[in-house]
């Protein structure tokens, strides 16, 4: 078998909800042992509590929830109460064994844990420890907190996104996460390589705010040479035009077009049949489409409310003009490029069997051809496994823990006034589309998913 | 000094625009001599885009080139021609790490493809392409809206009647380049345990595809194509969302057990025992009567820096919605030393965003971009030990 990246490092993981887990995500996908910290009396809730597969709940929901499967393929799984001094114990025996630790708590939680880098630096000097919050371990806001929200707020993101009339949106997408979560698994990498050559770990402090602000560089530099801070300009980029979405046949469908020159000015309005609209002098300069985009947007979309999203796109590609349907979530897990580049990974996870998940690396490499990943873990799933193989401890040390609340695999206590599917009849009555079907629609791509894919041989669990 | 992380360590960069010099950058940023070959004449295209300081073009005072090219060396070699493309050989002997951003297989006619790799088996060869070097879509042209738009990441990001956004600026584009430098130090931690480069090859599509949790994970879970999308405006209900104050938006996150501690935010404790702050299920029912009662009142007649700071003091996590201007008076930002001013050749001292992370020991620098063929004899005669009089040669011919 080809040896992963990261064949060899051992990832103690207390990161929660989104944007950590993000960062451990992609380490697992470069082959590192990442073992999931989690706590019997408080699991991963932001993402085991909700979107649940089928939409039902049922008898274990925190083992049937879409986001944390999504985020925590090919990781393993421990509980330790760590507000407990004996789970404290029980943690820092791990540390020894381990090359990263990686956690998005509060800045000041780690240290009331007795936990922070210095604690962890005394137990084994090589290790690397990376931090992740929204503002920063330092400075006069290192104590708020932050969702994806806010790391897109308080960046500046937020006020350049959205309708050129002022409407703002976010991205809806999470991106303040992922930007936090792969800065830091990008700054895990350096401090990897760094250690290769030099043998001493260090600590690692991300800010969600700086990491999406590491994406804006031309917009801050306009600031400091011109005093001229952007807004909202909707699909707009100077000196595209047109550059839009334009509405296709259908319902809410979506083609979007890019016309970056003169070359593919002309290659568009060929595509379009040479209607006399482009002749009108406020579209034959590149300025003048520049200044005149929402003109042209009636007489554009005559021609792509005829067509189907997938044909407009393909007639203005074939002719050398960037364009894309605006994919939905359906369309991107049936996407011919995605699947011929095996971009999606079957797994077999033995409570809602086989289901499709993006590789969270999603580049080729010629000398590690993709390997298949384990499932994501159950709660607790690999106590056994981690404290025998690496603390070398008996069953009756486990038992023990088990009986001292320290360690277990189901949740203590329910929260929030516990698991809900969503309402979905509600739901639909205000715009939203779901399939009933989705799991055949996807199968004849993907092969049988869904609870009925389950091997009950014996030889599924991996 | 500044201990780095790379020090020692070489990158040839082919790349123009941004996502191939976004994650060239990191390694400039961290300590690798990163040599940017630019072509003779135009260089990047990158020095064309701006902005400009007083809007007036300079191909050395782009904003976009001189963030992106921070910290780099530049030399100008034209690989179309045999002796441009034999000084681009040569470099790549040298190199650790190749990046390109060609469409698929036009270095290889120039004799610069992955087939380098035969004489330098160490070499990590990283191809970034918008559809990636295999595949239906592989010779599609591409720009960032398009792969918003087939990475599947805009259509929920949309009101009701209009038309799907994508993010402001180039995030696909940005952040295909910070994956693609996740995929090269994978190579490259790789060969440090085999002693093997390989050929890696990056798709922006995938990479921008990636980087959304929501959507494909809730179709193959749940079928749900799309959340509820008839919203004609994105406000606030009941406690929760983006709420309009005096100067601007405040994003709204009472958090777990959030709602006691925006009764003491809106100056009145004992509002937490209220039925609509005790009751989720009330407080749904009577959401807009929530807002004109309660929060409405308060919030217009405050500034939402006031107001942010209020909430996260009592732990929760508000925030404004802060113009790139508010950046530059910010002082979290202040204390970080988040925006560092840097002295460029010719555009002045400016501003720019550092390090995307802090690492203790190797923190990583700014620094000023390199204008265009800056560093032609410094390389081409001190790395490959050509001439000076070949290098003239060279230039007359346009080699360089």
């Amino acid at each position: 078998m080809p040896r992963l990246p990261l064949d060899g490092i051992r990832v103690l993981d207390l990161t929660r909800a989104y944007a950590g887990t993000t960062a451990t995500a992609y380490l697992a996908d470069l082959g590192a042992d990442v073992i999931k910290v989690e706590a019997a009396s408080r699991p991963d809730i932001p993402t085991r509590e909700i979107n649940f597969a089928e939409n039902d709940p049922g008898e274990a929901p925190w083992e049937r929830a879409a986001y944390f499967h999504r985020l925590n393929v090919g990781k393993r799984d421990i509980t330790i109460d760590l507000t407990n001094p004996l789970g404290v114990d029980l943690f820092k025996r791990l540390v020894p064994h381990c090359d990263v630790v990686a956690e998005n708590y509060n800045p000041q939680t780690m240290k009331r844990f007795g936990l922070d880098y210095e604690a962890l630096c005394a137990i084994n000097p090589r290790i690397i420890m990376v931090s992740m919050s929204g503002f920063g371990a330092t400075g006069p806001w290192r104590h708020w907190a932050a969702y994806f929200p806010a790391m897109e707020g308080l960046s500046g993101l937020t006020s350049i996104t959205g309708y050129p009339d002022g409407e703002l949106l976010n991205s809806s997408t999470g991106y303040g996460d992922w930007l936090l979560g792969s800065a830091g698994a990008a700054a895990v990498l350096i401090a990897l390589y760094h250690r290769n050559r030099t043998g001493r770990g260090q600590y690692i402090d991300v800010a969600g705010r700086e990491a999406v602000l590491a994406h804006l560089g031309e917009l801050v530099l306009d600031y400091s040479m011109n005093g001229r801070a952007a807004g909202p300009a909707g699909n707009r980029q100077f000196p595209f035009a047109p550059n839009d979405c334009y509405r296709c046949a259908g319902d809410e469908r979506w083609v979007a077009v890019s016309v970056r020159d003169e070359r593919d000015w002309n290659a568009f309005v060929t595509v379009l049949g040479n209607p006399a609209w482009a002749l009108d002098p406020r579209f034959t300069t590149p300025m003048g489409r520049w200044q005149h985009q929402d003109e042209m947007r009636p007489h554009i979309e005559a021609w792509t409310s005829l067509r189907d999203s997938q044909d407009a796109a393909r007639a203005l590609l074939l002719a050398g003009v960037p364009a894309s349907p605006v994919l939905d979530p359906r369309d991107i897990l049936l996407d011919p490029q995605m699947t011929e580049r095996g971009y999606w990974e079957v797994i077999e996870h033995p409570v809602v069997g086989r289901r499709v998940y993006p590789r969270q690396v999603p580049a080729h490499f010629s000398a590690i051809p993709g390997q298949p990943r384990t499932p994501p873990p159950l709660l607790g799933q690999h106590n056994r496994e981690v404290f025998t193989n690496l603390l070398g401890m008996s069953e009756a040390e486990i038992a023990a823990l088990e009986e001292q609340g320290i360690i277990g695999d189901r949740p203590r206590r329910a929260t929030r006034g516990g698991p809900r599917p969503h309402p979905f009849a509600a739901w639909r009555e205000k715009g939203a589309v779901i399939d009933e079907d989705y799991l055949d629609r996807l199968a004849p791509v993907f092969g049988p998913l869904g609870p009925s894919s389950i091997r009950r041989d014996g030889g599924a669990e991996t | 000094m500044t201990e780095e992380a790379f020090t020692g360590l070489r990158v040839l960069d082919l790349t123009r625009g941004i996502a191939g010099p976004y994650c060239t950058r990191w390694f400039a940023e961290f300590g690798a001599e990163v040599i940017k070959v630019e072509a003779p004449g135009a260089g990047d295209p990158s020095r064309a885009a701006g902005p400009f300081p007083g809007d007036i073009p300079d191909p050395e005072a782009s904003g976009l080139f001189l963030y992106l090219n921070a910290r780099k060396k530049s030399v100008t070699a034209a690989i179309e021609t045999a002796a441009g493309a034999a000084l681009a050989r040569d470099l790549a002997r040298e190199a650790d790490l190749f990046v390109e951003d060609f469409a698929p297989g036009v270095l290889a006619s120039h004799g610069l493809g992955p087939g380098l790799r035969d004489a330098s088996p160490r070499l990590v060869y990283l191809s970034i392409s918008s559809f990636g070097q295999t595949g239906p879509c592989r010779d599609y042209p591409a720009t960032d809206l398009t792969l918003a738009a087939a990475s599947g990441t805009m259509s929920d990001r949309v009101l009701a009647g209009r038309e799907p956004v994508r993010m402001g600026g180039s995030q696909g584009l940005y952040i295909a380049g910070r994956v693609a430098f996740i995929s090269a130090m994978a190579a490259l931690l790789h060969r440090d345990l085999t002693g093997e480069g390989q050929w890696v090859d990056l798709s922006e599509m995938e990479a921008a595809a990636v980087n959304d949790l929501a959507l494909p994970a809730t179709y193959a879970y749940q079928g749900v194509v799309h959340q509820p999308r008839r919203r004609p405006a994105v406000r606030g209900r009941g406690g929760l969302g983006r709420y309009p104050c005096r100067d601007g938006w405040v994003d709204v996150m009472p958090g777990v057990g959030g709602m006691k501690k925006l009764a003491t935010l809106l100056g009145d404790p004992g509002l937490a025992s209220h039925p609509w702050f005790e009751d989720h299920a009330e407080r749904a029912q009577h959401a807009s009567e929530f807002d004109d009662q309660f929060m409405d009142p308060w919030f217009s007649v405050r500034d939402g820096r006031e107001i942010v700071a209020l909430a996260q003091d009592l732990g929760m996590p508000f925030s404004y919605t802060a113009g790139i201007g508010d950046l530059f008076e910010d002082p979290q930002i202040a204390a970080r030393n988040a925006l560092p001013a840097v002295e460029q050749a010719r555009a002045g001292t400016h501003r720019m965003p550092g390090p995307a992370a802090a690492l203790s020991l190797t923190p990583g620098l700014v620094g000023r971009a390199p204008t265009l063929g800056e560093h032609n004899s410094e390389i081409y005669c001190g790395h490959l030990g050509r001439a000076p009089a070949e290098l003239a040669l060279l230039r007359a011919q346009g080699a360089i």
